[in-house]
């Protein structure tokens, strides 16, 4: 199977998931719930779309470091 | 021909020029968005009343489209390494059409916003709103610019399975607007 449609298909059930799983009242757990498929799906568009998994190791470890930081910041702001 | 080494440091996919302009583009959002939670802490009925007044499943069908988007972009390229310029070309334009319905929604949104009194002067909540998702929407209407050219040229034959830098530059571009969105939304629209 084409490794794009993969990548499109996950998006699609993890964008739906967020969607669904908003409407639940969980505070903390559904911040966290919310930002971890949303990093999911940053990986997926960088790694697969963007073809950041041909790219040197620097690169991803930009992109991670970019997104963990952000992550970290709205969490600890949450708590 | 096309005999870049991407796992080099200096010629990530897309080039490095696009790639330092997209970590700039991530910090810069990222930052705006913890404005916005900062701010959403500070004043908790404010953000919460006004996300009320926001229409989630707008939100939600243009995310869909957006990552869809992203999907026939990516495709485009796949498509023209292997040597197939008019499959590559139909996915072009099909990813620039689901982009004009992003822009087309959004504006939907805004002026419904605008209607109801929701101005970039009404709070915080609607300040930062404006200002992050209307930075966005100028971002997509350039990368849709980007791509229109791209896919005028693809028509006329400069790109081809041994000439398609430029196609994979936009095409980095495009995503870039899917991963800025792809923060946005969870943070305006459902939390």
């Amino acid at each position: 199977m084409n490794k794009n449609f993969l990548t499109w298909a996950l998006l699609m059930i993890l964008t739906t998931a967020s969607y669904l799983f908003s409407e639940r009242d969980g505070g903390v757990t559904v911040l966290i719930v919310l930002l971890l498929f949303t990093v999911i799906k940053i990986g997926l568009v960088a790694f697969q779309f963007m073809e950041l998994k041909k790219a040197h190791v620097a690169w991803i470890w930009m992109l991670g470091f970019v997104i963990t930081v952000y992550g970290g910041i709205v969490i600890a702001i949450n708590l | 021909m096309n005999t870049i080494n991407n796992k080099s440091i200096y010629y990530p996919p897309g080039g490095i020029l696009l790639w330092i302009i997209i970590l700039l583009e991530l910090v810069t959002f990222a930052a705006g968005i913890i404005a916005f939670s900062y701010q959403s802490s500070l004043n908790p009925g404010i953000f919460s009343d006004s996300k009320e007044a926001l229409n989630v499943h707008i939100g939600f069908a243009n995310t869909l489209i957006l990552l869809t988007s992203g999907f026939f972009i990516a495709q485009s390229v796949h498509h023209l390494r292997k040597g197939n310029e008019a499959k590559s070309q139909k996915m072009m334009w099909g990813g620039m059409l689901l982009g004009l319905g992003f822009l087309v929604l959004k504006s939907y949104e805004f002026v419904d916003k605008i209607e109801h009194g929701f101005d970039l002067s009404h709070n915080a909540f609607f300040m930062y709103y404006w200002l992050l998702t209307g930075f966005h929407f100028m971002h997509v209407l350039v990368g849709l610019i980007i791509l229109l050219v791209l896919a005028i040229n693809l028509r006329k034959g400069v790109y081809s399975k041994d000439n398609y830098l430029d196609i994979e530059t936009g095409a980095s571009f495009w995503h870039m607007c899917d991963l800025i969105w792809l923060i946005l939304f969870p943070i305006l629209y459902l939390l």
